[in-house]
Protein backbone atom coordinates (compact mmCIF):
# COMPACT_ATOMS: atom_id res chain seq x y z
CA UNK A 1 0.00 0.00 0.00
CA UNK A 2 2.75 2.37 1.07
CA UNK A 3 4.79 1.40 -2.00
CA UNK A 4 1.85 2.00 -4.33
CA UNK A 5 1.29 5.44 -2.80
CA UNK A 6 4.95 6.34 -3.15
CA UNK A 7 4.95 5.28 -6.81
CA UNK A 8 1.83 7.27 -7.62
CA UNK A 9 3.43 10.38 -6.14
CA UNK A 10 6.73 10.16 -8.00
CA UNK A 11 5.49 8.87 -11.38
CA UNK A 12 5.04 11.79 -13.82
CA UNK A 13 1.66 12.08 -15.52
CA UNK A 14 1.23 11.73 -19.28
CA UNK A 15 0.98 15.52 -19.62
CA UNK A 16 4.21 15.98 -17.64
CA UNK A 17 5.99 13.44 -19.82
CA UNK A 18 4.68 14.99 -23.04
CA UNK A 19 5.97 18.36 -21.86
CA UNK A 20 9.18 16.97 -20.40
CA UNK A 21 11.07 13.85 -21.42
CA UNK A 22 8.84 13.18 -24.48
CA UNK A 23 8.45 16.80 -25.60
CA UNK A 24 11.11 16.56 -28.29
CA UNK A 25 9.64 13.40 -29.86
CA UNK A 26 6.10 14.79 -29.59
CA UNK A 27 7.13 18.00 -31.35
CA UNK A 28 8.94 16.12 -34.12
CA UNK A 29 5.86 13.96 -34.73
CA UNK A 30 3.56 16.96 -34.66
CA UNK A 31 5.84 18.91 -37.02
CA UNK A 32 5.86 16.00 -39.51
CA UNK A 33 2.04 15.93 -39.53
CA UNK A 34 1.78 19.71 -39.93
CA UNK A 35 4.34 19.78 -42.75
CA UNK A 36 2.58 16.96 -44.63
CA UNK A 37 -0.72 18.84 -44.44
CA UNK A 38 1.01 22.08 -45.32
CA UNK A 39 2.68 20.50 -48.36
CA UNK A 40 -0.75 19.38 -49.60
CA UNK A 41 -2.04 22.96 -49.40
CA UNK A 42 1.03 24.24 -51.24
CA UNK A 43 0.61 21.56 -53.92
CA UNK A 44 -3.05 22.50 -54.35
CA UNK A 45 -2.24 26.18 -54.82
CA UNK A 46 0.57 25.39 -57.28
CA UNK A 47 -1.88 23.27 -59.28
CA UNK A 48 -4.23 26.27 -59.51
CA UNK A 49 -1.84 29.23 -59.80
CA UNK A 50 1.01 27.72 -61.78
CA UNK A 51 -0.44 24.73 -63.65
CA UNK A 52 -3.76 26.46 -64.38
CA UNK A 53 -6.03 23.67 -63.07
CA UNK A 54 -9.65 24.42 -62.17
CA UNK A 55 -9.99 24.85 -58.37
CA UNK A 56 -12.42 21.87 -58.02
CA UNK A 57 -9.87 19.61 -59.79
CA UNK A 58 -6.92 20.79 -57.67
CA UNK A 59 -6.84 18.30 -54.81
CA UNK A 60 -3.18 18.38 -53.82
CA UNK A 61 -1.16 15.15 -54.13
CA UNK A 62 -2.93 12.46 -52.10
CA UNK A 63 -6.33 13.95 -52.94
CA UNK A 64 -5.85 13.01 -56.61
CA UNK A 65 -6.07 9.31 -55.68
CA UNK A 66 -8.35 9.74 -52.67
CA UNK A 67 -10.74 12.63 -53.51
CA UNK A 68 -12.75 12.13 -50.31
CA UNK A 69 -9.73 13.44 -48.37
CA UNK A 70 -10.45 16.87 -49.88
CA UNK A 71 -14.25 16.71 -50.10
CA UNK A 72 -14.91 15.30 -46.61
CA UNK A 73 -15.65 18.08 -44.13
CA UNK A 74 -15.19 15.55 -41.33
CA UNK A 75 -11.53 14.98 -42.19
CA UNK A 76 -10.86 18.74 -42.36
CA UNK A 77 -12.58 19.26 -39.04
CA UNK A 78 -10.77 16.26 -37.51
CA UNK A 79 -7.40 17.64 -38.58
CA UNK A 80 -8.27 21.11 -37.22
CA UNK A 81 -9.22 19.71 -33.83
CA UNK A 82 -6.17 17.42 -33.64
CA UNK A 83 -4.00 20.49 -34.30
CA UNK A 84 -5.81 22.47 -31.64
CA UNK A 85 -5.48 19.70 -29.04
CA UNK A 86 -1.75 19.26 -29.81
CA UNK A 87 -1.16 23.01 -29.40
CA UNK A 88 -2.88 22.90 -26.01
CA UNK A 89 -1.30 19.67 -24.76
CA UNK A 90 2.28 20.61 -25.73
CA UNK A 91 2.14 24.24 -24.57
CA UNK A 92 3.63 23.75 -21.10
CA UNK A 93 6.96 22.62 -22.53
CA UNK A 94 7.43 26.14 -23.92
CA UNK A 95 8.72 29.10 -21.93
CA UNK A 96 9.32 32.82 -22.44
CA UNK A 97 9.20 34.08 -26.00
CA UNK A 98 8.60 30.62 -27.46
CA UNK A 99 5.51 30.24 -25.24
CA UNK A 100 4.16 33.59 -26.47
CA UNK A 101 4.41 32.57 -30.13
CA UNK A 102 3.07 29.05 -29.44
CA UNK A 103 -0.05 30.57 -27.86
CA UNK A 104 -0.44 33.04 -30.75
CA UNK A 105 -0.58 29.98 -33.04
CA UNK A 106 -3.02 28.28 -30.65
CA UNK A 107 -5.53 31.16 -30.65
CA UNK A 108 -5.42 31.55 -34.44
CA UNK A 109 -5.96 27.80 -34.77
CA UNK A 110 -8.87 28.13 -32.34
CA UNK A 111 -10.66 30.44 -34.79
CA UNK A 112 -9.68 28.23 -37.74
CA UNK A 113 -11.27 25.30 -35.90
CA UNK A 114 -14.49 27.32 -35.33
CA UNK A 115 -14.73 27.92 -39.07
CA UNK A 116 -14.29 24.18 -39.75
CA UNK A 117 -16.87 23.38 -37.05
CA UNK A 118 -19.34 25.62 -38.90
CA UNK A 119 -18.64 23.74 -42.14
CA UNK A 120 -18.91 20.37 -40.42
CA UNK A 121 -22.18 21.40 -38.74
CA UNK A 122 -23.70 22.30 -42.10
CA UNK A 123 -22.54 18.98 -43.59
CA UNK A 124 -24.18 17.06 -40.70
CA UNK A 125 -27.46 19.00 -40.66
CA UNK A 126 -27.70 19.15 -44.45
CA UNK A 127 -28.47 22.86 -44.46
CA UNK A 128 -26.05 25.42 -45.89
CA UNK A 129 -25.73 28.86 -44.35
CA UNK A 130 -26.13 32.10 -46.30
CA UNK A 131 -28.16 30.33 -49.01
CA UNK A 132 -24.98 28.88 -50.53
CA UNK A 133 -24.89 25.69 -52.64
CA UNK A 134 -22.27 24.08 -50.33
CA UNK A 135 -21.20 24.41 -46.67
CA UNK A 136 -19.89 27.95 -46.20
CA UNK A 137 -17.88 29.61 -43.40
CA UNK A 138 -18.07 33.22 -42.23
CA UNK A 139 -14.83 34.57 -43.69
CA UNK A 140 -15.53 32.57 -46.86
CA UNK A 141 -18.17 35.22 -47.58
CA UNK A 142 -15.28 37.53 -48.42
CA UNK A 143 -12.43 35.21 -49.45
CA UNK A 144 -12.51 32.13 -51.74
CA UNK A 145 -12.02 28.83 -49.91
CA UNK A 146 -8.63 27.80 -51.33
CA UNK A 147 -7.01 31.17 -50.52
CA UNK A 148 -8.75 31.35 -47.15
CA UNK A 149 -7.41 28.02 -45.93
CA UNK A 150 -3.96 28.72 -47.36
CA UNK A 151 -4.13 31.93 -45.32
CA UNK A 152 -5.29 30.18 -42.14
CA UNK A 153 -2.59 27.53 -42.39
CA UNK A 154 0.03 30.21 -43.05
CA UNK A 155 -0.86 32.37 -40.06
CA UNK A 156 -0.86 29.29 -37.82
CA UNK A 157 2.33 27.82 -39.29
CA UNK A 158 4.44 30.99 -39.00
CA UNK A 159 4.03 31.63 -35.23
CA UNK A 160 4.36 27.89 -34.69
CA UNK A 161 7.78 27.67 -36.37
CA UNK A 162 8.94 30.86 -34.64
CA UNK A 163 7.92 29.28 -31.31
CA UNK A 164 9.82 26.10 -32.16
CA UNK A 165 12.87 28.09 -33.25
CA UNK A 166 13.02 29.99 -29.94
CA UNK A 167 12.37 26.71 -28.13
CA UNK A 168 15.33 25.06 -29.84
CA UNK A 169 17.53 28.14 -29.45
CA UNK A 170 16.30 29.81 -26.24
CA UNK A 171 17.12 33.39 -25.43
CA UNK A 172 19.63 33.93 -22.59
CA UNK A 173 17.92 33.26 -19.28
CA UNK A 174 15.06 31.22 -20.76
CA UNK A 175 16.95 27.95 -21.23
CA UNK A 176 16.95 27.21 -17.51
CA UNK A 177 13.14 27.09 -17.44
CA UNK A 178 12.75 24.38 -20.07
CA UNK A 179 12.15 20.88 -18.67
CA UNK A 180 12.71 19.08 -21.96
CA UNK A 181 15.69 18.19 -24.14
CA UNK A 182 14.56 20.24 -27.17
CA UNK A 183 17.23 22.96 -26.85
CA UNK A 184 19.75 22.38 -29.63
CA UNK A 185 23.27 23.37 -28.80
CA UNK A 186 25.84 21.31 -30.70
CA UNK A 187 28.71 23.52 -29.47
CA UNK A 188 27.80 22.80 -25.87
CA UNK A 189 27.55 19.08 -26.68
CA UNK A 190 31.05 19.21 -28.19
CA UNK A 191 32.39 20.88 -25.05
CA UNK A 192 30.76 18.25 -22.83
CA UNK A 193 32.13 15.45 -25.01
CA UNK A 194 35.60 17.00 -24.83
CA UNK A 195 35.40 17.29 -21.04
CA UNK A 196 34.45 13.59 -20.85
CA UNK A 197 37.42 12.72 -23.07
CA UNK A 198 35.30 11.17 -25.84
CA UNK B 1 21.15 27.28 -35.78
CA UNK B 2 21.80 28.16 -39.42
CA UNK B 3 20.84 24.64 -40.52
CA UNK B 4 17.49 24.79 -38.71
CA UNK B 5 16.55 28.24 -39.95
CA UNK B 6 17.64 27.35 -43.48
CA UNK B 7 15.24 24.37 -43.51
CA UNK B 8 12.41 26.55 -42.18
CA UNK B 9 13.28 29.23 -44.74
CA UNK B 10 12.81 26.77 -47.63
CA UNK B 11 9.15 26.34 -46.66
CA UNK B 12 8.66 30.04 -46.02
CA UNK B 13 10.24 31.08 -49.33
CA UNK B 14 7.94 28.56 -51.09
CA UNK B 15 5.07 30.32 -49.38
CA UNK B 16 6.26 33.71 -50.62
CA UNK B 17 6.41 32.28 -54.15
CA UNK B 18 2.90 30.82 -53.90
CA UNK B 19 1.58 34.14 -52.56
CA UNK B 20 3.06 36.03 -55.53
CA UNK B 21 1.74 33.44 -58.02
CA UNK B 22 -1.68 33.61 -56.35
CA UNK B 23 -1.69 37.39 -56.50
CA UNK B 24 -1.09 37.27 -60.27
CA UNK B 25 -3.68 34.48 -60.76
CA UNK B 26 -6.30 36.32 -58.69
CA UNK B 27 -6.00 39.33 -61.01
CA UNK B 28 -7.91 37.37 -63.67
CA UNK B 29 -10.72 36.38 -61.28
CA UNK B 30 -14.05 38.20 -61.08
CA UNK B 31 -14.63 40.75 -58.33
CA UNK B 32 -15.23 40.42 -55.31
CA UNK B 33 -13.25 37.12 -55.19
CA UNK B 34 -10.28 39.01 -56.59
CA UNK B 35 -10.07 41.53 -53.74
CA UNK B 36 -10.60 38.93 -51.00
CA UNK B 37 -8.01 36.57 -52.44
CA UNK B 38 -5.48 39.35 -52.96
CA UNK B 39 -5.86 40.69 -49.41
CA UNK B 40 -5.18 37.32 -47.76
CA UNK B 41 -2.39 36.45 -50.20
CA UNK B 42 -0.74 39.80 -49.46
CA UNK B 43 -0.95 39.07 -45.72
CA UNK B 44 0.56 35.61 -46.36
CA UNK B 45 3.47 37.18 -48.25
CA UNK B 46 4.10 39.92 -45.67
CA UNK B 47 3.83 37.44 -42.76
CA UNK B 48 6.30 35.13 -44.50
CA UNK B 49 8.81 37.93 -45.03
CA UNK B 50 8.35 38.93 -41.37
CA UNK B 51 9.03 35.32 -40.38
CA UNK B 52 12.27 35.27 -42.40
CA UNK B 53 13.33 38.54 -40.77
CA UNK B 54 12.65 37.19 -37.27
CA UNK B 55 14.53 33.96 -37.94
CA UNK B 56 17.61 35.55 -39.45
CA UNK B 57 17.97 38.55 -37.13
CA UNK B 58 18.97 36.25 -34.24
CA UNK B 59 22.70 35.84 -33.96
CA UNK B 60 24.44 32.68 -32.86
CA UNK B 61 25.83 33.13 -29.36
CA UNK B 62 29.61 32.95 -29.06
CA UNK B 63 31.02 30.35 -26.60
CA UNK B 64 32.22 33.24 -24.37
CA UNK B 65 28.74 34.77 -24.29
CA UNK B 66 27.20 31.38 -23.46
CA UNK B 67 29.67 30.89 -20.62
CA UNK B 68 28.92 34.39 -19.29
CA UNK B 69 25.18 33.71 -19.45
CA UNK B 70 25.64 30.38 -17.64
CA UNK B 71 27.72 32.09 -14.95
CA UNK B 72 25.08 34.78 -14.48
CA UNK B 73 22.35 32.14 -14.23
CA UNK B 74 24.39 30.23 -11.64
CA UNK B 75 24.90 33.42 -9.59
CA UNK B 76 21.20 34.24 -9.67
Amino acid sequence: MATATACSVTKPSLMERLNGQWHKQALWTYTAIVLAHWAEHLAQTIQIYVLGWNPPDARGVIGIWFPFLVSSELLHYGYAIVMLVCFWVLRKGFTGRSYFWWMVAFWIQFWHHIEHALLQGQAIVGYNLFGKPAPWSIVQLFVPRVELHLFYNTIVFIPMVIAMFYHMFPLPGEEAHANCSCAWNPRDLKRRAASLGT
Amino acid sequence: MNLVRSVISVFVVALVGVSIAGWVWAGAQPSPNREGARVVLAICGIASIGCLWMLWREKEASPEAEDAASTNLAKN
